[in-house]
Formats: C-alpha cells, structure tokens, sequence
C-alpha cells in the first residue's frame, strides 16, 4: 500500500494520462510506441525498449519507441532474464563490466549505467500472461533510478500489461471468428447444395438475386425439403453474414412463449419473470430465421407486423420502444392463402412477408436429385464415421425411386444413414432403408398384426443369415423345417 | 563597593556592559567599553575592562586573541586581591578554556570557586550558573539542573538571578522534551518580573508557547508565537528573537508548510549571522536541523544526500564542542533520511545513537518516538526484501510495545496514536485481524480525542492534513468514521457545507489519486460488462468517500443490464433519489459529470450533495448517480472530474468487452453450425432425431421439461444438454435422484434446514437455494412424497420458500427439469402425483425412445462403446460378428443404452477374439438367443401389451380395443406374465 505514497502527485496525474490515453483498440505497435515514449518522459531514462521473447528462437526481440529494432542493442540481458524469471521489477546500478552494484551506494562514478526493468504481466483471474518486460537505462548517469520511480514504473507496466492482455485475446477472438466466419460461409454456400433440377435451379437464380440484399425472404415448401438449409444460405451469403443469425420454430413453442421469446421481457411483467432481451434485438444487424410462421398465433403476428413496418418494437411489459435492424426471413410449409382464408394468417402480414417467395419443390418431384442427394449423404455418413459401405443395391434403387418420400430430402438422408448403420453387406439393400413404418409406430395394429410382423421379421433375419437356406435359418430360429416352410407360408414370405 | 567616585560611573558603565554581553550585542558592548578605556581607569578597573574585553572576543569568535588577552591579565592578577575580579577572571578563563576543549578542568576550576565561601554571593551565583552551563554543554543535564535548583532555592539569590536560571533549566527541559517546563517558566516569569529582565519573560513566553504545541495544545499557538515574534522584535534582543523564529517554523513544519517555514528560518538566519557569535550555539543547531527537516529529502535523493552533508558537518562541529540539543535530534534527523533514501543500516545505526542518547537523557518522549520509527524502518525493510518471517515481527512488535510505554509516560498522545496505527498495520499484515482491530480502534479514538480538543476549526483541518503524511492514518479511515458520532447537538443543527468549488485539500486528492489508478487497474481487467459496471460502481464509492451509488440503465438499452445499486453500509436504504425533472436533459447533454446539490435550509438536514454523469459508448448507456449527505462535504469538480476519468477507463474497456462479447456469440454461432449439435449422445436414428429437435427448441427457453424414457436411456444426458446449451449453461447444475434418497430427508435435501431444528442438526443449504440462478433436475420425480410436491409447486409458481425450520424466505430463480421412468399418468391415476404439479412440471415432455425401437442406434453405440473400451483397456478388437450384430439387434435391451454399455465393457475386457462373438456377449444376450421361438414370440407379446396399456394409462378396456382382442384375453395375458415373474 505505501508505495504508492512514494510516488507524487504531479507524476500520479500523469500516470492516470497515460493509462487513459491507452487505447488498447489500436495495434500493438502503436501501443509500444506509446508505452516505452511516455516511459522515457517520465523515468528520465536515456534510453527504453520493450523487450519480447520470439517463440520460435527464444532471442530477445527488441521494439523501442520507433517500432521493432534491427538491431539488438546492448542491454543489460542479465536484468531482463532475472525479470522474466522472477517477475518481480528491479532497479539497479551496474558499473562499466556489467557488474551490478547496489543503489544504496550514494556516491556513483560517471561511467556507471542505471537500469529499470519491470515485467509486462496481466494478472485476471489467476491466469497469468505474460508480454515481455518494460526496459530503460541511462548509461552515464550521477543519479540513479530511484524507488520512487521504480514505483511509477512498475504501476505503468502492470497497466500496460492489462491493455496488451486485451488485445492478445481480442486478436484470439478475432482469429477464431475469421476462421469459423470463412468455414461457416463456406459450407453454407449455395453453390454447394446438392440438387441439378430446374426447380432447384429456379431457387439458386432467385438466390443469386438475393446475395448482398436485405429483402426480407419468405421460404415455402413441404417438411423437409430443406427451408432451414436456405434460410441459412440466404443470411450466410449477405453482407450480414457477420452478424448474429438467430432463429426461431413458432410452431414448437406455446403462444406466450413465442412472444417472450421474439420481442423480449420487461422486468416486473409478471413476479417471476427477469427482464430478458428478446431474440429480435438480439440479432440486431443480423437476421431472424422465423421456422413455421403459419404457426405464429395471431397476437404475435400483429406484433410481428408492427415490427416489420416500422422496425420497432416493445418488449412484452415495456415501455420504450426499441429499434433493431434485423432482416426477416420466414418459412412455412402451411399454404399461406389458405391460412389466411381460413382466419389463421393476418393478411397484411401475409402481404409484408410474401414479397421474395422461394418455393422448395417435395424431392418426389427432383427428378435426379434423389440420387445424388443419396450419394452424397452416404458418403458424407461412411466419411464421419469410417464404415465401409460402398453404395446401394439395385432393389435400394428402385425402391427409393418408387418411394413417394413423404419427409422429403430430411427422411431421405435418415434412411440413408440409418441403413449405412444396418448394412450387413457392403452396399444398403432395399431392406436396409426400413421404409417400412416401424412396428411400434403403428397404433392402429391389432396385437395380431403386430405379431405377425415380428414374426415376418424373423424369418427375414434368419434367411438373411442362412444365405437363404431355409435348413440353416430354422436351425437359428429353434424350430423344424416344417414349422419354418409353413410360417413362411402364413406370412406371405415366398421363394425369390 | 569601591569607594572611589568616579567607581559609581565606571560601576553603572560596567553593568550597562555585562547587560549588552548578555544580548550577545557585542559590538555595542566593545564601543562602550573602548569610551569607559578613554576615561582613564586605575589599575584595577583597567584589569576589570581587560576581562569584559576577553568576554567580548569570545563573542565575536577571536579565541586566540582572547586568550592572548588573558594570559597578560592572569601575569598581572598577582597585583590585585579584589576577590571579586578574582571570581571574574576565573570565570572567563574557564569559559575560555571550556571553549578550547579543556571543558574538565574549567570545570575543576568553577567547581573549586563555587566552594570558596569567601565569594559574594552575587560572583557565587554567576560562577554557578556558567558551571551549570558547563555542565549543560557537556551533556551533564541533570548536574546543570542541580546547581541551578540549589541557586534558584538560595534566599541570598536575586530576581534576576534566579530568573535566569529557571530559564536555562526551562530550555533544557524543552531541548530535551521533558516536557516539565511550565513550573520553571512561571519562575522565570515572576522573577524576571521583578527584576524588569523583559527579555527573559519573553523567552519564558515562547518557551511556554512551544511546548504548549509540542503537548498538543494546538490552539492559537501560532497566534501566540506571532506576537511574540514582533515584542522580541522590538525589544531588540537577540535571544527572544531567534527562539520566536525557531519556534514558528517548528510549528510551521509540523502542519507541512515547508516553504513559509523557510522564510522565517532565513530571518533567524539573518539575525544569528549579525551577531558573529563564535562557534555553534545551540540555536544555531537548532536553526540547522529545522533548515533540514523543510528540505524536499522525503522526495528527492539530491535533497536527502545534501541533508545527510549538513547533519554531518553539525555532527562534526558537536564533537568538538559539544554543546547542547543537538545530538539526539541529529542523529534522530540522520536515520529518518537515511531510511527515506533506504540505507536501512545506516538508519538504524543513527537510530541506536539517537536511542542511546535520549536513555541518557531520559526523556520519554524522544525515546518513544526513535523507537516507534525504529520498528517503522524495520518493518519496511524487511517487507521490500521478503515476507515478515516471525522473529522479525516479533523484533518489530516488542521495540514498539517499547516505544508504546515511553509515549505513555511522556504523555505524548500523538506518537500513541501513531504507534497504535502502525500495530494494526502490523497486525493486519499477517492476517491477525482481532489485534489490529484492537490497535486500529485506539488509535483512532486517540486520533479522535487530539482532534476533538482541537477548537478551532481550521486547525482541526490542518492537524488532521498533517496527520496525513503519516502512512497509518489511511488504514484507520474507516475507524474514524465508526467512531464518529460524538458530534456535538449544535453540529448536527447546522451541517458545516462547504461551497462546492472550493478545492480539497492536496492530501485527500492524493489519496483519491493512488485509489484512482488501482481502481482503473482493476477496471480495465474486468472481464465481463456486468462485471466492469460492478467493478465501476464499488470503485467510484471508495474513491469518492461517497455513501451512496447506482447505475439505472438507459430505457432502450439492448442488453439486459440491470439497474445496480450499491452503498457503503448495508442499512442504508438504496432508494432511487429523485433527480429534478430539469437535471434530466442535463445530465444526458453533457460530457462531463455534472455535480448538484441542493441548497440546505435550516431544517434540512438530510440535504445530499450528487454527482451525475451519463455514460455513453457512443449510444447512451444510462447514467450513474453517486452521492452523500451534505453535512460530509459536498462534492467538488475535482471528484467530478475523477469520476470522469474512472467513466472514460471505463467505457474503454466497456467497448472492448461488449466487441469482444459480440464476437464470442457470433463465434458460438458459427461453431453450432459447423459442429454435431450434441456430442454427448449419440443417435443417428429418427427418433432420436426428434428427441434433437425437441432439446433445441426447449434449450433456448425458460420452459420446464419433463423427460421420459425407461431406464438407462440416458435421461440424465438430456437434462444435461439442455442445461449446457440454455442461457443458465454457467450457472449451477444441481441432480437430485429422488428414489435415492430417504422420504423424510427429501424436504431437508430441498429446501435446506435450518441449524438446530433437531438436536444435532447443522444448518444446511437446500439444494434449490444453491441452485439459484441454475438448473435443478429432479430425477423420478414421482418418488416424491404428495406434501412435498405442493411444496415445490409453490416454489415453482413464487419463486420463492423458507427452509425447513425458518422463516427467513429465500427467492430463488431456478429452471426445473424433472425426469420419470415411470408411467406418470398412470401415477396421477393412483394420486401418487399431484394433478397441478404434473401440469406444471411438464412445460415440455421429452420422451426418450427406448433402445429397441432405435436399431440404427444400437449399432451406432455398439461402435462407439467398441471404441471407448478399446483405448480404455488398450485392446484393438474391430468389430462384431454378424451374429453378434443380428443378436444385439433381435435383443429387446430391457435395460437400454446402459446394458448396452456394460454388456460391451465386459466383452471387450475379456474378448481375446479380433472381432466380439456372441460368446463374449454373454449373460442376458446369449440366453436371448436360446431362447425358443415361440418364447420370443410371446416376450414380443407382453411387450406390445405392455407399452400399449403404457400408452393408454393403465386402461385394460381401451388397450384390449386397440390390440383388436377380448378384454379377457389381456387379462389373461397379465395375469401369465405376472405368474411366470413370480416364478422367476
């Protein structure tokens, strides 16, 4: 605590300048500059560097006030490796061999250096970091560093350190955005969409428009068929794209949830709500990806237009208004024409929001896509998770070809993972897929029904793993040859 | 005396003389003695002049010509048996010879004529009083003080006589601070009196005056000092003149003000230098040493060496003649310098000296202060060096103790309080916080009581800047503000108010300063905004000596940052002052803080002195509104532009944050997008899949969730994952498994239970309480008791409950996620489970599907598991047979994902095989495969059976319609599972 009562005033008041005039925002060169300037100011020293330690060589790397030097002056190397180690500031007297004498002596003879150093350390939260030390000297000196500026020195180091320490971690963060930001754009791009139909081709046109706009987007098409995939693409591929992406399924939540959730809650709404910022004004300058608007109850839709007319809003219980810069790009699989006939769907809002329609056809109507899309979800399942499957069977090609893919480009890409899983062989045969709807799921069944399945199952399975012989298959199965020939009967499994 | 006539002139002329030699005027005295030559003396009288000649050459310094002087008088004394002139002539010649270093002999010399009982008692009396001042100047203090004590109590002795001695014992007393010089100065007053010795009664007075101070009586001291410093100006005296300058200056140094004390030291200077008076008098080491104490050295090493220069010349020049005050304080000067400049050796061996002195000397009041400033030096010392080891402190704590009884006995409340300060210093530093407590509070109540008998109020300001520069009076702020209300009635009527732009004091700005640069130190580490608005408001009270402080958020503020208020003692209520509808546009206008206060009336002694500043980054972010009654002080640009320069570190840093929070939530974003959303459960299946869906939807909300799913499908896990990925993922996790615990203990584990409720029982936190902020997930909720569902039913709709044997009400906000594996509606059936607890429970219910039904899954987990054991046991076995595959995907996994887990485990731990055979995989799976097929096919059964009576609420009449049979035939289908478990 006293140290700082060595210090005076006038010298306290320059301190607190300089720490204010810090500015950690700018680059670190000129925050060198600045620091080792104001250190010479105010030490009196000769000379001031800043010395850091390369982390590949592990040499000294010097900056003094002008920026990096060419060459390494001569220093004390001693004092700056002593610093390093301990961390704790010194100062201290060396005679012309490089000897250190204490400062204590009062009497000092001329060729004598006197040198300051104080190790750049930010101490936050019992981490520990480390920016090198702070050093000055004077080489032909009759007084030397004294405590007093010991102590000024080592109080413009630690701040100095704090102020490195946030631009080490905000560059860190910035790094780690940049490169998630690129991969992120990059796997969002719509170029990379699997898909050649002209209806997909219609979409990518309509999304070549839309790139570098804010249009507010409406995207329809069945369950499915991938309206969260360009929802995504639309916001990674504007000029919004680094800026916060929120999203929201309206159908999935309950009404006065939705509410809270969009525009936020004032404290005081009710007892046990805490004031909360809503996900509107959290994707301020950004996007809002509104999943399944024909679901929104219609006291947020009126909210929701208000909001799109004005871009303005309260939040639930507040007050003042806040304002948000947030592009909106909704999606539905509802028609909305007939929401809207049928009193669900406000109008207007209709109107405000319907003006850019992407529509996404059902994959039944994607011609080839479905086997390209097959293909690549399988490559991307054999690819994370190191099965060898190598394609389908003929059988699975048909089948998925005749298949009417009620949940579209999703169901596809489950089935085909789940039969990568299940494939006995190294290509997913047709009964891999399970577009049969599973036993379970199948409420209406009558226990007969259901039993009749399972037993069909068995059968299947133990012929699978006979090779067809139904001998070897009745073996696994504990029964006779008769009995197995005649289930196989009843339950409409005949020789293929 | 003499007969002759002309003798009565020459008497009068002679003792107009000895009066000038008395005022050192010296010159005066040779001129009139050269008129008193020219009148032709006879002999006697010649020898008589010669002696008051040598006199005046000790004065002016010629020393050789003196005692040229002197040896032609001794030749001729042999002619005369005048024993009067014989008495002179001793008395000069040992006062030279004093003066030559060969002070024992003309002690000798005093000491045998003093006992000449043929003396008169006048020579008697002035031998007396030149022996006392031998002895004086040898250091002999308490000789002196005898002889001059005989003298003084000697009836024969005049007035004057008798004044001047009590003068002398009254200045040693102060030189030496014995602090008992008030009997003697009355005696010099008095006497002096009588005898018209004005000169005397003077210094008598700013004897008096002085140690008044030095007692600290601080009163009009400097009044006092004043007008004794213009009546010894007229008196044309020397001595009163110097010991006025002197001591103002003294008075002057000890409230700081160097410079004007410098000015009267320069005076004293002047006059010292007019006289040419030989050698160094005492005032002149007195003037030297006050001349140092106004130099800069606590500041400046040139100004500390030069210092340490001039005590050592006066040192050298006290060694040979070693006249009084010097040595203890000297040497006292020396070792305070050379610890400022950190000689720490140096300083305590000029400590020792200064020590060993003052013993001699036995004065209380030094010795207490060396040895208080002795335990100061080695507590610094030993602190820059290392940690306090304990025998140092101990070293430390005795010399002080020591120094704590000196003070006591000298009554020097003011090194008291000093010494007490520097203990709770002491104490504080190694952590013993009773005995600093202790030490603090004395000294603050010392501090307190020189303060309070302090009248005058101008000096209580100046006492306490004074009071200042000294370390430990920082440490005992807060004890001073605790011991403060001794206030008189009369105070609290009318609040002194100063005007606010009268600036403070230079010491309180410096405090502010040091505290102003660590707080930006800590503001610019804060990690958080919340943290650095936190960090901002705890600072700027400190700082500021405020009472009060808070931040209210702009309204259109887009974060959530609450309004946060905050004051330095917990009573203090935290309302919202209200600010004057005019302020408002001010204070949101203006750049800088802007300071108001209202103007109290007589009544209004609650008046507040504010300062409002707003923050703005460049949106305004609210505004902060710091405060204190204004009987405290009002507030002063100067806080306002401190509390400026803790806004802008602040909003600096403010602006780093809220970029670098932007960037680490669009970060987060970007990583969510690009990374498997729930690494911790594995499901590639459709049902999983929707189990995904329903997670991510429920994880951005406040919702309550209730998990199903059988055993061992990993309920836990979701739980889990909703809590990681909800806004509350860094606040508490808290898992209770209700069938874990007792019935009984269920509440107590709950709502936490206060100490003593039975005999034995320790106060315990519940777990909702401990779960504020956070997540509690209740695992089998239906295991718990009916009454405590209503309980937390109504923590749920409150948010808030008391623990079990209190009434003290704790306010909780949790977020509960409960888990069941049992049919719950069937349970509400049973009124096992509250109907409105269940509503309230299940915002959302997650159903996790068992593993049977997710076959993708098994295989998916299988591998996964294979894996994990793998490296676990540092086996490389590569997969399943297809056997294996079929069986573990026939297999129904009753025990689900965690029998798929142990079963692994245990076969990748024994297997030798590269790829697991069903006979690894033994246990419940190999005798599933034994099994019959019709067994199978009845197993199958019982489980269609079973989930569809699940489904329908244990309602057989329903679950018997959509199976499409006889309700008999389900019966009975039951009653044959029951009847073969029970065989089992």
């Amino acid at each position: 605590m006293e140290r700082w009562n060595r210090v005076p005033r006038e010298k306290l008041e320059l301190l607190i300048q300089i720490i204010a005039d810090l500015s950690p925002l700018d680059s670190e060169d000129r925050l060198i500059r600045h620091l080792i300037r104001n250190a010479l100011e105010f030490t009196g020293a000769e000379r001031g560097f800043l010395v850091q330690i390369d982390q590949d060589s592990g040499a000294f790397v010097f900056y003094d006030a002008d920026g990096p030097c060419a060459q390494a002056p001569v220093v004390s190397r001693s004092s700056i490796s002593q610093v390093l180690e301990t961390s704790m500031p010194i100062c201290l007297v060396e005679n012309s061999d490089g000897k250190s004498i204490s400062t204590s002596a009062s009497i000092l003879a001329l060729d004598l250096k006197t040198i300051m150093c104080s190790p750049l350390v930010a101490r936050i939260n019992q981490e520990r970091r480390q920016y090198g030390v702070l050093y000055v000297d004077s080489r032909i000196v009759t007084q030397p560093f004294s405590r007093e500026d010991l102590d000024f020195f080592s109080l413009l180091s630690e701040h100095a350190a704090i102020v490195f320490d946030h631009l080490h971690l905000m560059r860190k963060i910035e790094q780690d955005y940049k490169l998630l930001h690129d991969e992120v754009r990059s796997k969002y791009d719509y170029h990379k969409i699997v898909g050649q139909c002209d209806a997909m081709k219609k979409v990518y046109q309509t999304l070549e428009v839309l790139r570098n706009t804010d249009i507010d987007v409406l995207i329809t098409g069945d369950t499915g068929t991938g309206k969260e995939l360009i929802a995504k693409a639309i916001h990674y591929a504007s000029s919004r794209s680094n800026m916060p992406l929120k999203q929201i399924n309206c159908a999935a939540l309950p009404e006065g949830l939705v509410e809270a959730e969009l525009f936020g809650v004032e404290r005081n709404v009710a007892t046990d709500v805490n004031r909360r910022s809503g996900k509107l004004e959290d994707a301020n300058g950004g996007s809002m990806f509104l999943d399944e608007i024909g679901d929104m109850p219609l006291r947020v839709q009126n909210r929701l237009l208000r909001f799109l007319e004005e871009r303005r809003f309260r939040r639930i219980g507040g007050r003042d208004e806040i304002s948000a810069d947030v592009r909106i790009i909704a999606a539905t699989n509802k028609t909305l024409d007939l929401e809207v006939a049928s009193g669900r769907f406000r109008d207007a809002l209709r109107y405000r929001i319907d003006v850019i329609n992407i529509h996404l056809p059902p994959l039944r109507e994607r011609d080839n896509d479905l086997e390209l899309l097959a293909q690549f979800f399988l490559k991307q399942v054999v690819d994370q998770s190191g099965i060898s499957i190598k394609g389908f069977t003929a059988d699975a090609w048909n089948l998925m070809k005749s298949y009417s893919w009620p949940g579209n480009v999703r169901e596809l890409k489950h089935r085909v993972q789940s039969a990568a899983f299940l494939a006995k062989a190294q290509l997913i045969d047709a009964m891999d897929l399970g577009l049969r709807k599973p036993v379970s799921d199948e409420p209406s069944l009558t226990l007969e029904d259901q039993k009749s399945n399972f037993i069909r199952d068995l059968l299947i399975k133990s012929l699978i793993g006979a090779d067809q012989d139904e001998t070897i298959a009745s073996r696994t199965l504990g029964i006779d040859l008769e009995r197995f020939q005649a289930l196989r009967r009843i339950h409409g499994l005949t020789e293929n | 005396m003499k007969p002759n006539e002309s003798i009565v002139d020459f008497d009068a002329a002679l003792s107009v003389i000895d009066d000038l030699l008395r005022r050192g005027d010296a010159e005066t005295a040779f001129s009139r003695l050269t008129e008193l030559e020219n009148q032709r003396p006879d002999k006697h009288q010649k020898n008589i002049l010669s002696v008051r000649l040598i006199q005046i050459l000790i004065h002016q310094g010629q020393i050789d010509a003196a005692q040229r002087r002197m040896k032609t008088v001794i030749k001729k004394r042999k002619e005369s048996v005048d024993p009067g002139f014989n008495a002179d002539l001793a008395i000069v010649s040992s006062l030279l010879g004093a003066l030559t270093g060969q002070t024992a002999s003309a002690i000798k010399d005093l000491q045998s004529l003093v006992e000449d009982s043929s003396l008169s008692p006048m020579k008697r009396n002035a031998a007396l009083t030149n022996l006392a001042c031998l002895f004086r100047d040898s250091g002999q203090w308490f000789q002196a003080i005898d002889l001059l004590t005989q003298l003084i109590q000697n009836p024969d002795s005049t007035p004057d006589e008798i004044a001047r001695a009590a003068l002398i014992v009254a200045e040693i007393h102060l030189d030496l601070e014995l602090d008992q010089v008030a009997p003697w100065i009355e005696s010099v007053l008095t006497h002096a009196a009588k005898s018209g010795a004005w000169e005397m009664v003077k210094c008598a007075e700013i004897i008096r005056t002085l140690s008044r101070f030095r007692q600290g009586d601080l009163d009009g001291c400097l009044r006092e000092l004043n007008s004794h410093l213009n009546e010894a100006d007229q008196l044309m005296s020397i001595q009163p003149r110097i010991m006025a300058r002197l001591a103002i200056a003294e008075y002057l140094i000890f409230f700081g003000d160097d410079a004007e004390a410098r000015l009267h030291l320069s005076d004293s200077k002047t006059i010292l230098d007019s006289v040419n008076l030989s050698g160094l008098t005492s005032h002149q080491t007195k003037h030297e040493l006050l001349w140092i104490e106004t130099l800069p050295w606590r500041r400046s090493r040139d100004a500390a060496f030069e210092s340490l220069d001039r005590l050592e010349i006066i040192l050298a020049v006290i060694s040979k003649y070693p006249r009084l005050p010097g040595v203890v304080p000297v040497w006292w000067l020396s070792g305070r310098i050379q610890a400022a400049l950190g000689l720490h050796d140096n300083a305590r061996k000029s400590f020792q000296r200064a020590l060993t002195e003052a013993q001699k000397n036995r004065s209380n009041r030094q010795e207490a202060r060396i040895l208080h400033e002795m335990a100061l030096l080695d507590w610094n010392s030993s602190r820059s060096e290392s940690e306090l080891s304990g025998s140092e402190r101990n070293k430390i704590l005795s010399n002080s103790t020591r120094a704590l009884d000196c003070a006591m006995k000298a009554g020097d409340l003011e090194t008291e309080w000093l010494i007490h300060a520097f203990r709770g210093r002491v104490f504080l530093d190694s952590n013993e916080h009773y005995p600093a407590t202790g030490e603090l509070e004395t000294a603050s109540q010392q501090l307190l009581s020189l303060i309070e008998s302090i009248a005058d109020p101008d000096l209580i300001k100046r006492y306490r800047m004074a009071a200042h520069r000294a370390e430990s009076i920082r440490i005992l702020e807060p004890y001073l503000e605790s011991s403060k209300p001794k206030q008189s009635a009369a105070e609290r009527r009318s609040p002194p108010i100063r005007p606010h732009d009268e600036s403070d004091d230079g010491h309180e700005d410096v405090r502010k300063l040091h505290e102003l640069i660590r707080a930006l130190g800590g503001i610019h580490g804060s990690t958080s905004t919340r943290d650095l608005m936190a960090k901002l408001l705890r600072t700027a009270l400190s700082v500021l000596n405020a009472e009060r402080i808070q931040f209210i958020p702009h309204p259109g503020l887009q974060t959530t940052q609450k309004a946060i208020s905050k004051s330095v003692s917990e009573t203090a209520d935290l309302f919202i002052p209200e600010i004057p509808r005019e302020w408002n546009r001010d204070i949101t206008d203006s750049i800088h803080p802007l300071i108001f206060f209202r103007q109290p009336t007589e009544t209004d002694i609650d008046a507040r002195t504010v300062i409002c500043a707003s923050l703005k980054d460049p949106q305004p972010l609210g505004v902060i509104q710091i405060d204190r009654p204004a009987r405290l002080g009002v507030f002063t640009s100067g806080d306002a532009s401190i509390l400026e320069s803790m806004i802008q570190t602040a909003l600096l840093t403010h602006s780093i944050l809220s970029m670098r929070q932007r960037l680490a939530d669009l970060t987060d974003q970007f990583r969510r997008e690009i990374t498997p959303e729930y690494p911790n459960i594995i499901g590639q299946s459709g049902p999983m899949r929707d189990v995904f869906n329903l997670i991510h939807r429920v994880s951005s909300t406040e919702i309550s969730v209730l998990i199903t799913g059988e055993t061992g499908t990993g309920k836990d896990l979701v739980a889990r994952t909703i809590h990681d990925t909800s806004i509350r993922k860094h606040s508490p996790f808290v898992y209770l498994d209700c069938s874990a615990i007792p019935v009984a203990l269920i509440e107590a584990e709950l709502f936490g239970i206060e100490k003593g409720v039975a005999t034995g029982v320790e106060q315990r936190v519940g777990l909702l309480e401990y779960a504020n902020g956070g997540t509690i997930v209740l695992d089998e909720i239906t295991e718990i008791p009916l009454s405590t569902q209503a309980k937390l039913l109504r923590v749920l709709q409150e948010r808030d409950f008391e623990p079990v044997g209190s009434n003290r009400t704790v306010k909780v906000d949790i977020r509960l996620i409960s888990t069941t594996s049992k049919d719950i509606l069937k349970s509400i059936s049973e009124q096992r489970v509250r109907e409105d607890f269940y509503y309230r429970l299940n915002g959302i219910t997650i159903d996790i599907p068992p593993l049977r039904k997710r076959d993708a899954d098994i295989l998916l987990l299988a591998r996964t598991f294979l894996q994990r054991y793998n490296s676990e046991f540092k086996k490389s076995i590569r997969g399943f047979t297809p056997e294996t595959i079929d069986a573990m995907l026939d297999y129904p996994w009753p025990g689900n994902v965690r029998e798929l887990d142990h079963a692994i485990r245990k076969a990748v731990l024994f297997s030798q095989r590269d790829d697991l055979d069903l006979e690894d995989l033994n246990g419940t799976l190999h005798q599933y495969r034994s099994l019959s097929f019709d067994e199978r096919v009845k197993q199958f059964e019982m489980t269609v059976v079973n989930e569809t009576l699940k489904r329908f609420g244990g309602d057989r009449a329903e679950s018997a319609r959509v199976l499409g049979i006889p309700k008999t035939t389900l019966d009975r289908l039951l009653k044959r599972s029951d009847s073969r478990q029970r065989k089992e």
